[in-house]
């Protein structure tokens, strides 16, 4: 099916979580303004952004839902996780008790979401630590650190310059992250490191014919198109707004 | 800071309630920058509107059983015990409280578009809307002359009705009489009737009569009009009102095809509720639900409202606080009305899609239609039963799973009708049983809504900076969101005034600064 259009691109929904303040929003923005940018200029607080992710075979389109704030009181509505092929879990490497609210949205993912959701355990502020590169743990992409070093400028560790920020190892999230069978990265949303790896890794990892079981149901369903362009659904082009967001 | 903590003290608007109104007032408000919080003392989100997952219906069910009417708006709800496999996909249910289809024209379809939240919620047309024939015997009720056709095409139950002209002329049920006839009707209240003057002269007549005297429709035909085309409760209502919701629906047909409702998914009004809420916080509002939400105390006075809530330690401040009557003490809340009118609601599931619908496609429609979308009218359907004996109409609703209200090769069925005594069971079993032999789970409730002599609009909450949002009073499924959507609106320029500084749900070039 997809082989015979390689380049369709397949729609994916993505959903944000983890604490307060540990960089989801950052994430989200560098990845869609870097790299990608084919098609919006996005604003954090967006109703959600899209960016495509390129890979060999096809053609992966993200529909990246931002927690807007509904998470501090736990009040993320059903909605948010329906249809979400894709997660990405986040925590801050500078606070050991973000990696165990993480946990606690990995929990909430199993409960809430599609069984087969590809979550990943994204370790952020990985600037704001200078000790070893910290490679990915998978092994088929690369980090390719100085791809974006444009934006070094700003100060790279806030307390000390040799990484005694850092409250959560590596090889503990990984342990972790490895139990629960997440993909696992560390990364910099400051400095851009491994942050295309996290949703490229993701792309690769989504299942080719089960993207979005039930998600289309309606743009498949219904023939008519207007239904769709018009009606309750792909209303005209999306635009980012601004708004409150962690 | 704690989690557990607010991030103010102040607030621009409280909301109470995550209702559909609640909802989108709130959405409009953090839109026009002003600052939200909106708060639930349920877990879920919707409020009587909600969309629930199967375990939470039976949660729910268990705190609505009681016998008698309460303060509460639901009474005596029980639930069949849940097979293991149901229980197993229990989350994979999105069971609603208000079982509700949406006209492509009106006031709800506007806003969604408007406020972009028809971003986040997808529809996709009904199937089919069909009549039961009752002739077909259910207690004595014996009182319609049918006309022999009914019999020719072995044993209709059911009849697909006609809604727009294309249907009828493929409707190879009417004869050639009738059809024009019917077409002359519907022609005429598509278009502009209200200056006509068999209008005038005939507005405050009951709708039944008015289409036999008038358009010389026989009463089939005429009951057909007045509970599927139009939705009235039933052919009695007046002439004037019945044709201004009509001539919306009728105006409704071809905007997203070829008919003019649309079924929401995942339990439509709960999950519309849900992207409201949703565009409310992207626009900065803070969501607090479930116990730390539950109201302790609330004063209002003449510069605004003093709220008292677990989540927060302080005292909260509020200019205005947008509430419906139910989550509002005793104190606040408009005098109680002196009807109350009681449905009774039953939410099946049905694993298989009713044969009673099935027949009437086939009959009705021959065979041409066969492949376009014979698998669309086996998802959703309206069926309606007209009154027989003690019953007064029961309205059914089916969502199948492209709906994403259940899994695959399962129904939800949603069964309506104002009674006013005996118990919901007793009430609707029968109906059921016409549409599922096995139904593989059923709820049953009351559900009660006050109903008020004075207008809507001149029911005023106790006091002035509380905005109080009213249940829609109709109880058909087809004017309930509108109605939702309009509460919201009058709601927001309660608040912000009609001076022209902002507008509601208004197309801006940049939003505020986050944070």
């Amino acid at each position: 099916m997809a082989d015979e259009t390689p380049m369709k691109a397949v729609q994916v929904k993505l959903v944000l979580l983890g604490e307060a303040a540990v960089g989801k929003s950052s994430l989200v923005l560098r990845f869609v303004q870097n790299d990608f940018n084919e098609n919006t200029s996005p604003t954090i607080g967006a109703a959600f952004l899209t960016q495509r992710c390129r890979l060999e075979n096809r053609i992966v389109k993200f529909e990246i839902w931002d927690t807007a704030g509904q998470e501090r009181f736990h009040s993320l509505a059903p909605m948010y996780y329906r249809n979400a092929a894709a997660a990405v879990v986040v925590y801050d490497i500078t606070k050991s008790a973000s990696l165990e609210k993480a946990k606690a949205w990995v929990k909430e993912l199993q409960r809430q979401a599609n069984p087969n959701i590809i979550i990943a355990l994204v370790g952020n502020k990985l600037d704001l630590v200078s000790d070893t590169p910290s490679e990915p743990p998978t092994d088929g992409s690369e980090v390719e650190r100085d791809e974006e070093d444009e934006e070094t400028t700003p100060k790279p560790a806030e307390s000390t310059e040799d990484g005694d920020s850092r409250q959560v190892s590596i090889a503990e999230a990984e342990t972790y992250a490895k139990e629960c069978g997440l993909l696992f990265f560390e990364a910099s949303a400051k400095v851009g490191t491994n942050v295309n790896e996290v949703f490229t890794e993701i792309a690769k990892a989504i299942p080719l014919d089960t993207i979005s079981p039930k998600p289309a149901a309606a743009a498949q369903g219904a023939r008519k198109p207007a239904t769709q362009a018009e009606g309750g659904v792909n209303l005209g082009e999306q635009q980012a707004k601004k708004g409150g967001c962690c | 800071m704690s989690p557990s903590e607010l991030e103010s003290d102040t607030y621009d608007v409280v909301v109470i309630g995550t209702n559909l109104s609640g909802s989108i007032v709130a959405a409009s408000l953090a839109k026009a920058g002003k600052s939200i919080l909106h708060i639930d003392p349920n877990e879920y989100y919707g409020s009587s509107h909600s969309s629930l997952t199967l375990d939470e219906l039976i949660q729910w069910s268990s705190l609505h059983s009681s016998p008698s009417l309460t303060s509460h708006q639901y009474s005596q709800a029980s639930t069949s015990t849940l097979t293991p496999s149901l229980h197993s996909d229990r989350r994979r249910y999105a069971l609603s409280l208000y079982p509700a289809i949406l006209p492509s024209r009106g006031s709800m379809i506007q806003t969604l578009i408007d406020s972009e939240v028809s971003k986040y919620v997808s529809f996709r047309l009904l199937g089919s809307v069909s009549v039961y024939n009752s002739t077909q015997p259910l207690n004595s009720s014996g009182e319609k002359e049918e006309t022999g056709m009914v019999k020719n095409s072995k044993e209709v139950k059911v009849r697909r009705v006609p809604g727009s002209k294309e249907d009828i002329f493929k409707d190879t049920s009417i004869n050639l009489r009738d059809k024009r006839k019917l077409m002359k009707f519907l022609l005429w209240a598509s278009g502009s009737y209200e200056i006509t003057t068999v209008f005038m002269e005939n507005k405050h007549k009951r709708m039944g009569e008015f289409l036999k005297d008038v358009f010389g429709l026989d009463v089939k035909l005429a009951d057909q009009i007045c509970y599927a085309i139009a939705h009235c409760d039933d052919p009695e209502e007046k002439v004037e009102r019945v044709l201004g919701r009509m001539n919306r629906y009728l105006k409704s047909i071809g905007r997203y095809g070829s008919g003019a409702f649309l079924v929401g998914q995942y339990g439509s009004a709960g999950e519309v509720a849900q992207g409201f809420c949703r565009a409310c916080a992207v626009y900065g509002g803070t969501y607090v639900l479930g116990p730390s939400a539950k109201l302790e105390s609330i004063s209002a006075s003449e510069d605004g409202v003093i709220l008292r809530l677990p989540c927060h330690p302080r005292d909260i401040k509020a200019s205005k606080v947008i509430s419906t009557a139910e989550h509002l003490p005793e104190n606040l809340r408009p005098a109680a009305a002196e009807v109350i009118i009681t449905t009774a609601q039953c939410i099946a599931i049905l694993p298989s899609f009713p044969e009673l619908l099935r027949q009437s496609r086939g009959s009705s429609e021959g065979t041409q239609t066969e492949e376009e979308g014979s698998e669309e009218n086996e998802d959703t359907a309206v069926l309606l039963f007209p009154p027989e004996g003690e019953m007064g109409l029961v309205r059914a609703l089916i969502m199948g799973e492209g709906t994403g209200s259940c899994p695959p090769r399962q129904w939800i069925l949603y069964l309506s009708s104002v009674v006013s005594e005996s118990t919901p069971p007793k009430c609707l079993e029968p109906y059921l049983s016409r549409l599922s032999s096995e139904p593989l789970f059923s709820a049953f409730y009351f559900s009660h809504r006050p109903k008020y002599d004075i207008p809507a609009e001149k029911l005023l909450p106790s006091d002035k900076n509380i905005v109080l949002l009213r249940p829609c009073e109709s109880l058909d499924m087809t004017e309930g969101m509108d109605w939702e959507a309009k509460q919201a609106e009058a709601a927001f320029w309660q608040v912000v005034g009609k001076d022209g500084q902002v507008g509601y749900f208004e197309k801006t070039e940049e939003g505020e600064e986050s944070e």
